[in-house]
């Protein structure tokens, strides 16, 4: 694979993950780090992979053991995450939404002192 | 066609499905639909590169298929379920346990995959860019494997905390960390008189990832492990450059934006925030705490 492309997607992940939803307020970046370690379960696929295309016995011994490991723990990442959602309490707004309604309101109330604030 | 290729096609309609649930997860009302899009995107992939197998149209591969689906199961069955519910409190202990077991597990997967990618590269001496990439998955494998197992053992009372090393402790951790770092230049350099050095690397590595574990304080446990989420990461990211797949790439450097935000922000969990979490959680840290009290009193 060329380098430059390959680091190039990266980069735009990375970009895409800072910037993105996986930033959240500071009660939430639990939230936030579990999602990514369901998402570092697809080191199983590359496990899959490397089963399907193995050439020798030890290659076969080695992917399958990776394989079942990869899956236990994509498993174990999943329910960790889908514990850490279930226990959020449902009906509160989350710091940024709380943030947002309140400027939406100052801004409703007093609209030329928020733009002069802004200015 | 490649199981590379195979991997990306599927890939596509995982990563848009990926992306429509990160966006998605944001909202609190439907949060608890979408993180089941997670998983199917990640079965998406799974049965892209299953299905043509089973269905015969790869030669020899047939077997290998069923074998995979059959370790896939046996895999799911051994993790240890977690109930989610609100009224049920999860103590630290629990989290931490839990995220252990994912990191021997990865580590495990990756150190498999890093010596599945040597044992290939060592006959290219040219193609020492693959052999780099396999040499970094075979450490930060057995690294996340060795760290997630001290963690495990110690909240299972099995082994103590160190105390914090001394100044010259942390020097010779420094330079086992050096001496690291040669073995491995050496093994990508010269693949023909690697197998030396590469053994030496992986003692080295695990003798120097359990005493790091052991010295590490109860209380940054949670940490320790996001950081080494975001190492799993980059290993996703050069497993996506050996096996030329574009979906890896970009998942690898998701889960590494994810683990920076954690730690940058000092993140807390929703499962855990609603109580005093810091004492009495193990036999560790109540010996800690004894350890601290004794020592006023004696000097």
């Amino acid at each position: 694979m060329d380098p430059t492309i390959a680091a190039y997607v990266v980069v735009l992940a990375l970009a895409l993950g800072l910037t993105g939803a996986l930033r959240a307020e500071r009660e939430h970046c639990g939230r936030g780090v579990l999602i990514v370690t369901t998402l570092a379960g697809f080191l199983v696929v590359a496990a899959v992979s490397a089963l399907l295309s193995a050439q020798s016995a030890l290659e076969l011994v080695l992917s399958t053991i990776a394989v079942f490991f990869g899956a236990q723990s994509a498993a174990t990442a999943f329910l960790l995450l889908r514990q850490e959602v279930q226990s959020e309490p449902a009906d509160e707004l989350d710091e940024q939404e709380m943030l947002d309604e309140d400027e939406q309101a100052r801004a409703l109330a007093h609209p030329h002192s928020t733009r002069r604030e802004k200015g | 066609m490649g199981i590379g290729l195979l991997i990306d096609n599927a890939g596509w309609f995982a990563l848009g499905l990926v992306l429509v649930a990160l966006s998605a997860l944001t909202h609190p009302e439907r949060r608890r639909f979408w993180i089941w899009a997670l998983p199917v995107a990640l079965l998406i992939v799974l049965g892209g590169v299953l299905f043509p197998a089973v269905s015969g149209q790869m030669d020899g591969v047939g077997w290998k298929a069923w074998l995979v689906i059959a370790v896939l199961a046996f895999g799911v069955a051994a993790a240890p379920w977690y109930s989610g519910s609100r009224d049920q409190e999860t103590r630290l202990i629990d989290l931490v346990r839990g995220v252990s077991i994912v990191l021997i597990g990865s580590g495990v997967t990756l150190s498999m995959l890093g010596l599945i990618g040597w044992d290939q590269t060592t006959l290219y001496v040219h193609a020492w860019d693959l052999r780099l990439a396999a040499l970094i998955g075979i450490f930060i494998g057995v690294w996340s494997a060795v760290a997630g197992l001290i963690h495990w053992l110690r909240l299972k009372g099995t082994v103590k905390a160190s105390r914090r090393g001394s100044r010259n402790q942390r020097l010779a951790q420094w330079a086992v960390l050096a001496i690291i770092l040669v073995l491995g230049a050496i093994a990508v350099i010269y693949p023909r008189a690697a197998t030396a050095p590469l053994v030496l690397m992986i003692v080295l590595a695990i003798e120097w990832a359990a005493l790091a574990a052991l010295q590490q304080r109860h209380e940054d446990l949670v940490h320790v492990q996001a950081r080494h989420v975001g190492w799993l990461g980059l290993a996703i990211i050069t497993l996506g450059y050996v096996q030329s797949s574009l979906l890896l790439l970009v998942i690898g450097g998701l889960v590494v934006a994810g683990s920076i935000h954690f730690i940058k922000r000092n993140g807390a969990f929703c499962q855990i925030s609603r109580r005093t979490f810091y004492a009495d959680e193990t036999e560790d840290a109540a010996a800690d705490r004894e350890e601290d009290e004794a020592k006023p009193s004696a000097g």
